[in-house]
């Protein structure tokens, strides 16, 4: 029993990939550990770097951290990779009002 | 002809309009006061419509417009010296602490290609010259490419709906729609009606 145990854990240690940092920073942001949750985005932009509902979920982090520079330089880059309608006009609404600040 | 192609660009200039209403013919310069009418709650959050209110009073006082509560529910905001009066009306028509949102992701392992180079010299004692040999091994891993998953988290969504008559003549003289998201519904309110007074406020500058 004890050394299936020991097989899974190392097994789940193992199979964590890069993709695991996003699961992560949705855990974190739910937990409200806002910091911890961007490390995580880092991590997981570094391989889809064009993804602009990343860009939104790191811009709101540094908006609820009080952190204005990076939050529209975040939406910005959401901005530039958006494809979607309401996901622009969204990222315009928040670049407005940071910019106002 | 000149219709043909002034119907669908007029159609497409409405359709992408969704600025401010403002009455024009309107003098704003003789605005004297805004009193702020009784914000309703939203349906789904009861005490919704008392912080939207609160927060309207709160950013005019922030912007440095001064605020009178003489009589309770009834706050009155100084504009100038002008004599007309007019009445700003706020409906919340959305008011939402935890809005789903569904990130798409893609994840690729691109692999990675790693090289060792093992390279030994020996010097023979009866000759001066030095042996030198070498080898090397390359190791190729393939990667993975996985696509299509997703991760979810919340957020709360702020969603008013701003109006002002004059109330002498009950001439609608402005009217605007604000919406702001953030992780915490406080902050989206406060941004949400920040934006809405920060629009208000140009319209006596």
């Amino acid at each position: 029993m004890i050394r299936l145990f020991i097989i899974l854990i190392f097994s789940g240690i193992i199979l964590a990939g890069p993709n695991d940092a996003l699961f992560k920073a949705s855990s974190a942001m739910k937990a409200g550990m806002y910091q911890e949750a961007l490390s995580h985005i880092a991590i997981a932009q570094k391989t889809d770097k064009n993804n602009a509902d990343l860009y939104r979920m790191k811009a709101l982090l540094h908006e609820a951290l009080d952190e204005s520079k990076p939050a529209l330089s975040a939406w910005n880059d959401c901005l530039k990779y958006s494809k979607d309608k309401f996901l622009s006009s969204e990222a315009k609404i928040h670049i407005q009002i940071l910019t106002i600040e | 002809m000149k219709k043909l192609f002034f119907v669908p660009f007029f159609l497409l200039t409405i359709s992408c309009w969704n600025g401010p209403a403002v009455n024009h013919s309107y003098d704003f310069t003789t605005v004297g006061s805004i009193k702020i009418n009784h914000v309703n709650d939203h349906t789904y959050m009861p005490g919704s419509g008392e912080i939207v209110e609160t927060s309207l009073s709160h950013n005019f006082l922030k912007y440095g417009f001064d605020v009178n509560e003489d009589l309770p529910g009834a706050s009155r905001v100084s504009i100038g010296t002008g004599n007309q009066a007019l009445e700003l009306s706020c409906i919340i028509t959305e008011y939402t602490d935890s809005e789903l949102i569904i990130v798409p992701y893609h994840f690729e392992d691109r692999g990675s290609t790693s090289t060792t180079i093992k390279q030994s010299a020996a010097a023979s004692a009866n000759t001066d010259k030095a042996e030198t040999t070498s080898s090397s091994t390359t190791k190729t891993d393939g990667g993975a490419v996985s696509s299509g998953s997703k991760i979810d988290y919340t957020r709360a969504r702020v969603a008013i709906m701003l109006k002002m008559r004059d109330i002498d003549s009950g001439t609608l003289v402005w009217a605007n729609t604000f919406w702001y998201s953030s992780l915490e519904l406080h902050r989206a309110t406060d941004a949400c009606v920040k934006n809405a007074v920060n629009q208000v406020r140009k319209l006596f500058k």
